[in-house]
């Protein structure tokens, strides 16, 4: 699809086609800690087992480090994003996790990092309870706050956090001639994509080796399997039709989800641009044909504009 | 008792018997193989919510894995042999088949009993998966658009874990408290066959079952070692203690549990720290009591 005048960055093709996003909800949860440490190792495990919404329920990843004078109580602090279906069940999961992995946490105080979203759903309203009737809750700037006593001392959590629209599923596929050149890349793009702030990449390290197809040619129970015409050991197979250019030999997949599109736009920019590197044969994205995801991200008007990292 | 004039409490620990495997995890360089075993141990605390209890056992060096590269060891517990294979084939699917270069690896090879979560997994490759036989054990080369998944057909289960270890710093006040289980959790750190599966191996929110205020709630905050609540509950707290945290132990066996408690409350054991207790349930609900006065006398748990 790319055409006889394609757009070609530093030498790598850029395929006209576009990512399919999807419609989502979601939070922003701000940890604090004694220390920054203390704040990341709350958020890494709360962000664990948050790769794809289908298989973990959620969809979560580290936003940005914050420094003290950007948290509410003064501490330093991580930015936390957390993506689902819809407000109910996003609030469940976020009761989940924050009861799990940060009120369990050393010296962490949480709060809502979406204060003007008008939908809310309970998150220190329902973890109070944890309390047994021993919290107490203050009132702060309209806003209502939980003290619930632990053993180390009290765990301070905001009544409700702000849910809003938010998409998931953008991405890009890195075409490579060799897995360490597509690694490089993938990782050049993870650096750049994670100085944007409203977005998050879900998987390990940023990083998709194992991008999927819609159902699967053997089994009709599959709702997903391997994404065959992506698959470099597939190539010259019966029954696959490849889809990579003569010298691909690996490629992987950068997601993003992000909390409006612009987000997104600047995150796939900044990836996109860094991934362009020798070694690097074409940039493509993944989509179904347009008719499930409203969100579409084409490439080529995406490039077109300058990055937002200069 | 005491350890360097810390006040050793005459009490035990109670553990419950759980179902345990042991997942190694390999990649191109350790920051790979941690990537995969981050995202694979995260949210996995406690059993009654996340379904599981996991956490990195240890870093293995390439000279001690399958496939001579560096990797992760991680220890993940649930209460059945059926319910842990489904979050095996649930966070292998997630987190390892989808990380960059990683092969994931069965770490309980004599283990007879087997949850065939490789097995499971390898649909996903929509029958262009390959299967190899080597040493009599076999594995899936599933494709993926890096290149390929290594994956173990299936994994040994410890039927005789145990979680639930655990014990309780009692200190002067909130940096004693983390200090002396920040050096605690270091000092077991490592160790082979136990796992810490709260965030950095610490819990500061201990709980008691049930509820006086909530009938419906299963488990509520410990009051009597909360030290906000010294005046106002029937507290379990000495004079001086005004912070308390816990480190919670699962292990493949109760003496990978023994050991690392000795090992963890000699390192807790520093000035700020009054005493050292742990939780339990009377003793009738768990089968394993780990007695901290005989685990420190040296004796077996």
């Amino acid at each position: 699809m790319s055409g006889e005048n394609g757009m070609v960055r530093r030498g790598v093709r850029i395929v006209d086609t576009f990512a399919e996003a999807f419609d989502m909800r979601a939070a922003r949860v701000l940890i604090t800690a004694r220390s920054t440490a203390w704040a990341r190792i709350a958020a890494q495990a709360m962000t664990g087992f948050a790769t794809s919404v289908i298989g973990c329920k959620v969809e979560a990843g580290i936003e940005a480090e914050l420094l003290a004078h950007e948290t509410l109580d003064g501490r330093p602090g991580v930015s936390v994003l957390v993506f689902g279906f819809d407000a109910d069940g996003l609030g469940g999961r976020l009761v989940d996790r924050v009861g799990q992995t940060v009120l369990t946490c050393p010296t962490t105080a949480c709060f809502d990092g979406l204060p003007q979203a008008a939908e809310r759903v309970k998150v220190g309203g329902a973890l109070r309870h944890f309390g047994d009737r021993f919290q107490s809750s203050k009132f702060l700037d309209g806003r209502r706050y939980w003290r619930i006593p632990v053993m180390e001392g009290e765990f301070l959590v905001q009544e409700a956090f702000g849910v809003q629209k938010a998409i998931g599923g953008g991405n890009f596929l890195i075409l490579a001639a060799d897995e360490d050149t597509a690694l490089a890349a993938a990782e050049s793009a993870v650096d750049a994509m994670r100085k944007v702030r409203g977005v998050i990449l879900p998987f390990p390290g940023g990083i998709v080796r194992a991008g999927s197809k819609v159902g699967a040619k053997t089994s009709k129970k599959m709702i997903a399997s391997t994404n065959d015409a992506y698959c470099p050991t597939l190539r010259g197979r019966t029954g696959v039709t490849s889809e990579l250019p003569d010298g691909v030999n690996s490629v992987l997949e950068i997601v993003v989800d992000g909390l409006d599109r612009p987000a997104i736009e600047s995150a796939l920019r900044a990836g996109i641009d860094a991934a362009c590197r020798p070694g690097v044969v074409e940039i493509s994205a993944g989509n179904y044909g347009g008719k499930l995801g409203k969100h579409h991200f084409p490439l080529h008007a995406l490039m077109a504009e300058p990055s937002a990292s200069g | 008792m005491t350890n360097r004039s810390v006040f050793i409490e005459d009490t035990f620990a109670e553990g419950f018997t759980m179902r345990a495997a042991r997942i190694v995890v390999t990649a191109k360089n350790e920051r790979w193989a941690r990537e995969a075993a981050l995202k694979f141990t995260g949210f996995a605390t406690s059993v009654t919510v996340c379904k599981c209890e996991a956490a990195i056992e240890r870093m293995l060096p390439p000279e001690e894995t399958p496939d001579a590269r560096p990797g992760a060891s991680i220890l993940i517990f649930s209460t059945d042999t059926n319910g842990l294979g489904k979050r095996l084939v649930e966070r292998i699917g997630q987190t390892v088949l989808t990380c960059p270069t990683a092969n994931c690896f069965d770490g309980l090879p004599d283990s007879p009993d087997r949850v065939p979560a490789g097995r499971a997994l390898r649909v996903f490759g929509d029958k262009f998966q390959i299967s190899k036989v080597v040493g009599g054990r076999r594995y899936w080369r599933v494709p993926v658009m890096e290149g390929e998944c290594l994956l173990q057909e299936s994994f040994g289960i410890e039927k005789d874990g145990i979680g639930g270890g655990n014990f309780l710093i009692l200190a002067e006040d909130a940096d004693s408290a983390l200090g002396a289980a920040e050096a605690a959790v270091a000092a077991i750190d490592g160790m082979p066959g136990v796992i810490l599966p709260f965030p950095g191996g610490i819990v500061r929110s201990g709980s008691k079952v049930g509820s006086r205020g909530y009938t419906s709630l299963v488990a509520s905050t410990n009051d009597a070692y909360c030290p906000t609540l010294r005046l106002t509950t029937a507290s379990a707290l000495p004079e001086g203690v005004n912070s308390v945290l816990e480190i919670v132990l699962d292990g493949l066996s109760a003496d990978a549990i023994g050991q690392a408690m000795r090992i963890g409350i000699d390192a807790a054991c520093r000035p700020g720290v009054r005493a050292i207790t742990a939780g339990n349930y009377g003793g009738n609900l768990g089968p394993h009591h780990f007695h901290l006065r005989r685990i420190m006398a040296g004796d077996a748990a």
